[in-house]
């Protein structure tokens, strides 16, 4: 095979010079001419019912140009999967921050003011804020239109579970608990919308604009020829803006006013009203045979559903199932509850409930190679899926370098020598390993695919119009990559557009690790059709067969003449040839195999599966419980690489995500009500806080990848938690089974275990 | 009461018109239409909004714009001049430093102030200078990188 | 207020309390403005005229020949990089590099963090260990108090309607003083303050017994506190880890630390203060013992 030549290559962003002027787009740069801007009304209520609002006063403020409620909007449900959503709040608020009216306005000054005015009148309905709870027989309706609070029921069994722990040599079982973590884009969330001619056109900094478009179908009941969603650049995603109930308030604002409405959400509005990580306490119960190979795994899940749906039914069943390609578990047993309460909504946060449950299956490893005498690396390597594994779902393993990775991690970091005699006290060293999907067919509303056009133009640039959108992770780079690739031409000349729903074809976007993975086979098939059209516009011109024509760097050449042309030239030849057609490249992918689970949760489910394994470094001050991540070494096997400057990037600020998890991020809720709802005191990590960050690459090219690539946005956060954790206990002896590990949580477990001792030592003495 | 303030901004004077409580932050992006300096939290937390107000790196979100008068503003907008791309600017896209690119304008624009006062900082003199410039895609490590090398650049 | 709201630019302390009293309660004092703002954006406080304060030349400034005097609207990013302030009030200058971030502190003053009146104002704990007196300007003329009186609770402070800090006064410290100020936080920046602590001690001109110890804390009661017990069991004393200990203990049971929730328990302040108590009050002693010995008795 001919060597990449842009493809594997560390090249800069194809939209650098944009974000580095500070020209590009955001959602919360959108200006319309005769943009008016919305305000949304939020319940201060965790759960109440609606008798009366009165908008009147409101409405005369001077400048007001509507007030919306529930009694403007269509009565429609609607949601991701399941149809909870609704325009306005009906007849019940169902969280603190829950959307009851809206308010457009010359300005957002004058719309807050006017929000302030509008009346009312609330019945608090007794609310419910712990799963646990809103589980027992006697607990309150977190919603009034549900029959129970518990919102979906998942239960999956492989092999023998009962004889697998028979069998075991040591059993443990342990609960594990996550709270919500805040995706902390430094965007918030942003929608402006604006009708003409009873069609819609949506600006929104959206991760998954198809989807959305569906959500918009099912909210005004009108077919989706009607909708168009202009993506916009994003200021991070992260899973929190592949569903934005924003955007039909704000359709169904600017239908009242009759104009374009932008709205922004306050950094506060944000933290109460988007949607954070799924909640779960994990009660893992793990059986492991003498030499550490695990023989029974039993799971039952209670997640945090909060007040609507959006992703989370889609969480639960990864959080159940995804880890069970990271080691070769042959008999597992898994029972999950998503459960409904008074708390803001939770969806999807990067690596989708996978990230919560290696928490868990990464801690009791350790926990079980203790308990056994075994060395956490070996009980890793021991039991790691391999390539060409089936696993207990079914799911085929193509490519996996996991043990590499490990042995990667395990030198660069020296393991050995850092667990051994004569280390530092406080100090810790511990391992997690991570896998997660790379090109799931879960995701996908449209069946597992993707679609592209390459044009050429007449000056030989090339322009790329893809369906899948960037969030800001880098797609349009490794599309123009590979487009530049299949093309021969250099990266410079390769443009990529702004995903625009009416110009491109339907795709899925940022969600399922989807983008450069079947995105990526999109745009070849598309470069692919390209390259055939510049084929037939030459032979077309130098009247040969198609057979004689090469496209060789970037240049066609007549194998038989020698003679040579510019792409440009092509096509421009293309436009003659055809009265005016540019030259243009459609292609698709469709993947074979793979499907969304079916009714038994077994199938095949994505292109391949990316692993990797962090070794984390922690440094604690015994007395004050102060604790820093001092290294971290990460090992990731994605396949074929595409832009290593920009994977690095994924890792490396997939740490800091992960570290925030584990050290200092958390929603505090009080009676429903989010307490720290600004950066003070939600604690993102900051520059002050970076660890040393080594990143490697270990992986081979996947057979089932573009170019052989697998993802890598998600995996990079999943093994880090537990690293950390595993490393904390490593240092302290303490097992923390719950995030975030703060300093105070630190000092009060030294400080019980000292009692411990000194307990002990009394009894004996 | 309105005011009228003329200022610098970008090398260029300006004339506004302002509230008493109008920030600085919602001059430039509602009424110049300098869209690059960004709205993150608005309480000063993030960074998002950082620009430079006689070389001083303020967070536009807490300055009023009516305390401009006289000012010299610099903002994203101003780094390069006639398409030549600051130092800076080429060091953030060569090492890979901006990733959704959100935090970028305010980045960079605390870096200028740092590398202004000194030029060769060490690895935790820049950690010091941008800890208030909260960046989530990329882990900083690119970022801190970029910094330190940008007076290597020239230009 | 919204349009209604009038700016005012004083260029001497007279004029500014002029429009003061003219205004009353519909006006507000700005230095920085970085608190004020926030609370006027989130609706803890109404808009009202402003009286910007930073065009007055007489409270911008440090001087000052023995004493050291620091006007009200002095910069943070100042404050932590004057040279004299490190060299004979290293905590001052500490505690005023660690507060927020840089953006905070090139707007910032130590005259706004103080009447903000918070108890983790990062500046308070510093200026009551160096027995620092607040300037305070009104129509009847100025008057001083003690900067461990000026506040009264969290955001209640000594000013009487009419009234404007204009600075700040920190006697001229013996000349073998080391202080040392330190933040307790669990990130690395950016935090609201759990435990800080100022400690300064004067060592005796020729040998190293504590002449004079100074201990102060932020965020360990509704307001900033010295703790006296703790300084006088130092006081007359050579320090050893015995003594540091049992000054450490002293200061833990002057404070009066609450648990927050989404910050600290009182039980984990209690615990930090206590190390952190004993480890300043080493590095105070360590850094004034660098101070080369000599001079006269009267020094001290």
């Amino acid at each position: 095979m001919a060597e990449l030549q842009v493809v594997g290559k560390r090249l800069q962003l194809v939209d650098s010079n944009e974000k580095i002027m500070g020209t590009a787009v955001f959602g919360t740069d959108i200006v319309l001419p005769g943009m008016l801007h919305g305000k949304i009304l939020r319940s201060p209520h965790a759960h109440a019912r609606i008798l009366h609002i009165n908008t009147e006063r409101a409405k005369r403020v001077p400048g007001v140009r509507a007030v919306v409620t529930a009694a403007d909007a269509p009565p429609t449900r609607f949601g991701l999967s399941i149809r909870d959503e609704r325009f306005f709040a009906i007849d019940e608020a169902h969280y603190i921050g829950d959307e009851v009216a809206g308010v457009v306005a010359g300005d957002e000054d004058t719309a807050e003011e006017a929000s302030r005015l509008i009346e009312v009148e609330y019945e608090p309905l007794p609310a419910i804020f712990d799963p646990i709870e809103a589980m027992k027989p006697d607990a309150p309706l977190a919603r009034r239109d549900t029959a129970g609070n518990v919102c979906k029921h998942l239960e999956i069994t492989r092999g023998d579970v009962e004889r697998g722990f028979q069998d075991s040599a040591v059993v443990h079982e342990e609960l594990y608990s996550l709270g919500h973590q805040y995706q902390a884009y430094i965007e918030p969330i942003a929608t402006a919308a604006e009708w003409t001619n009873g069609r819609l056109t949506l600006w929104a900094p959206h991760q998954a604009p198809r989807t959305q478009l569906k959500v918009m179908c099912e909210a005004f009941d009108i077919p989706s020829g009607a909708f168009r969603l202009i993506q916009t650049y994003i200021g991070g995603g992260f899973g929190g803006k592949n569903n934005m109930h924003l955007c039909p308030l704000v359709a169904l604002l600017a239908k009242k006013a009759g104009a374009p409405v932008r709205v922004v959400l306050t950094r506060e509005e944000d933290f109460q009203a988007s949607m954070p990580s799924v909640p779960m306490h994990i009660r893992l119960k793990m059986g492991a045979g003498d030499d550490g190979t695990i023989l029974a795994k039993d799971v039952y899940i209670i997640a945090d559903n909060g007040a609507f749906t959006a992703s989370a039914s889609g969480v639960i069943t990864v959080a159940a199932m995804r880890v069970d390609a990271l080691y070769r578990f042959k008999n597992v047993h898994v029972v999950g509850d998503l459960v409904y309460t008074n708390k803001v909504s939770t969806s999807a946060f990067r690596g989708f409930g996978n990230t919560q449950m290696h928490f868990a299956v990464e801690s009791m490893m350790d926990t079980l190679a203790e308990r056994l005498g075994v060395d956490p690396i070996e009980i890793r390597l021991r039991n790691a899926t391999q390539k060409g594994d089936v696993t207990a779902h079914g799911w085929v393993i193509g490519s996996c370098e996991l043990s590499e990775a490990i042995r990667k991690v395990v030198q660069v970091s020296e393991w050995k020598r850092k667990r051994g005699p004569g280390r530092l006290k406080g100090r810790g060293i511990g391992i997690a390993c991570g896998m997660h999907i790379s090109g799931s067919a879960a995701a996908t509303p449209d069946g597992p695919g993707s679609s592209a056009q390459v044009r050429v133009h007449e000056d030989g640039s090339v322009y790329v119009v893809s369906s899948e959108g960037d969030i800001g992770q880098g797609a349009k780079t490794v599309f123009a990559q590979i487009a530049a690739e299949v093309l021969g031409v250099p990266y410079e000349n390769v443009h990529v557009s702004q995903l625009d729903t009416d110009v491109s074809n339907f795709g899925v976007g940022a969600i399922g690790s989807h983008v450069t993975t079947m995105g990526g086979h999109g745009i070849r098939a598309a470069a692919v059709a390209a390259r055939g059209r510049l084929i037939q516009a030459a032979s077309d011109r130098w009247g040969c067969g198609e057979r004689e024509v090469r496209l060789i760097q970037g240049k066609l050449v007549n194998s038989v003449s020698e003679e040579a042309m510019e792409i440009g030239e092509a096509a421009s030849h293309y436009v003659n040839m055809t009265g005016g057609s540019r030259l243009l490249g459609e292609g698709h992918f469709r993947a074979e195999g793979i499907s969304a689970p079916d009714k038994d949760a077994y199938g095949n489910v994505s292109l391949g599966y990316s692993y990797a394994a962090h070794i984390a470094e922690v440094e604690i001050d015994l007395e004050t419980g102060l604790i820093s991540l001092v290294r971290m070494v990460a090992a990731h096997d994605s396949g074929q690489v595409i832009n290593p400057m920009f994977a690095e990037g994924q890792v490396e600020g997939g740490i800091l995500q992960g570290m925030g998890m584990a050290l200092s991020e958390q929603c505090v809720f009080k009676d429903g009500r989010i307490q720290n709802p600004n950066f003070t005191n939600y604690r993102v990590p900051t520059a002050m806080d970076y660890p040393e960050i080594e990143v490697h690459f270990v992986g081979k090219p996947d057979p089932n990848g573009p170019f052989g690539a697998k993802s890598i946005a998600e995996v990079s956060i999943v093994p880090v938690a537990p690293a950390i954790a595993n490393a904390v206990y490593d240092a302290i002896g303490v097992r923390f089974t719950s995030l975030p590990i703060t300093p105070q949580r630190i000092l009060e477990a030294l400080k019980a275990k000292d009692r411990e001792v000194k307990g002990a030592e009394a009894e004996l003495g | 009461m309105r005011y009228e303030i003329t200022c610098n901004v970008n090398d260029a004077p300006v004339k506004i018109e302002v509230e008493p409580w109008d920030t600085l932050l919602h001059v430039l992006r509602d009424k110049l239409g300098l869209t690059g300096t960004k709205y993150g939290c608005g309480t000063g937390d993030c960074g998002a909004c950082t620009v430079l107000v006689d070389g001083e790196p303020y967070v536009a979100c807490l300055t009023l714009a009516v305390r401009m008068k006289g000012r010299r503003i610099e903002t994203v907008e101003g780094l390069a001049k006639e398409g030549v791309l600051h130092p800076l600017q080429r060091a953030f896209i060569e090492y890979g430093a901006l990733q959704c690119g959100y935090c970028t304008p305010g980045l960079l624009m605390a870096a200028k102030a740092l590398l202004a006062k000194n030029p060769h900082p060490t690895r935790a003199d820049v950690q010091i200078a941008i800890a208030g410039n909260i960046c989530r895609c990329t882990g900083y490590k690119k970022v801190i990188e970029a910094i330190q090398a940008a007076p290597t650049l020239g230009g | 207020m919204m349009n209604g709201s009038l700016y005012f630019e004083p260029t001497e302390i007279e004029e500014a309390l002029e429009l003061l009293s003219r205004y009353g309660n519909d006006a507000k004092l700005m230095a920085g403005g970085t608190d004020l703002i926030i609370d006027v954006t989130e609706g803890r406080v109404a808009e009202g005229h402003i009286i910007d304060l930073m065009s007055i030349d007489s409270t911008s400034k440090i001087t000052g020949e023995n004493d050291l005097c620091i006007g009200a609207t002095v910069l943070l990013d100042s404050i932590e990089h004057s040279p004299r302030i490190i060299d004979e009030f290293q905590m001052l200058s500490e505690a005023a590099s660690v507060v927020g971030s840089w953006q905070i502190r090139v707007l910032g003053t130590m005259g706004g963090n103080m009447c903000n009146a918070l108890p983790c104002a990062d500046t308070a704990p510093p200026l009551y260990a160096a027995d620092a007196v607040i300037e305070i300007a009104g129509q009847s003329g100025r008057r001083v108090v003690p900067a461990e009186s000026f506040i009264l609770a969290p955001r209640k402070n000594v000013l009487k309607p009419g009234e404007m800090l204009v600075g700040f006064r920190l006697p001229k410290a013996p000349r073998r003083t080391g202080s040392v100020f330190v933040k307790h936080i669990f990130r690395k920046a950016l935090d609201m303050t759990i435990i800080s602590l100022a400690v300064a001690v004067s060592l005796d001109a020729r040998s190293d017994v504590i002449r004079r110890a100074r201990v102060a804390l932020g965020s360990a009661a509704p307001t900033p506190i010295r703790t006296r017990h703790a300084e006088a069991v130092l006081e007359g004393n050579m320090l050893t880890e015995e003594l540091a200990r049992e000054a450490a203990d002293l200061v833990v049971g002057e404070c009066r630390v609450h648990d927050s929730p989404i910050r600290a328990s009182a039980e984990y302040r209690r615990d930090v203060i206590r190390v952190l108590a004993r480890r300043c009050i080493h590095e105070a002693v360590r850094r004034a013992g660098q101070r080369e010995r000599g001079g006269s008795d009267n020094e001290v």
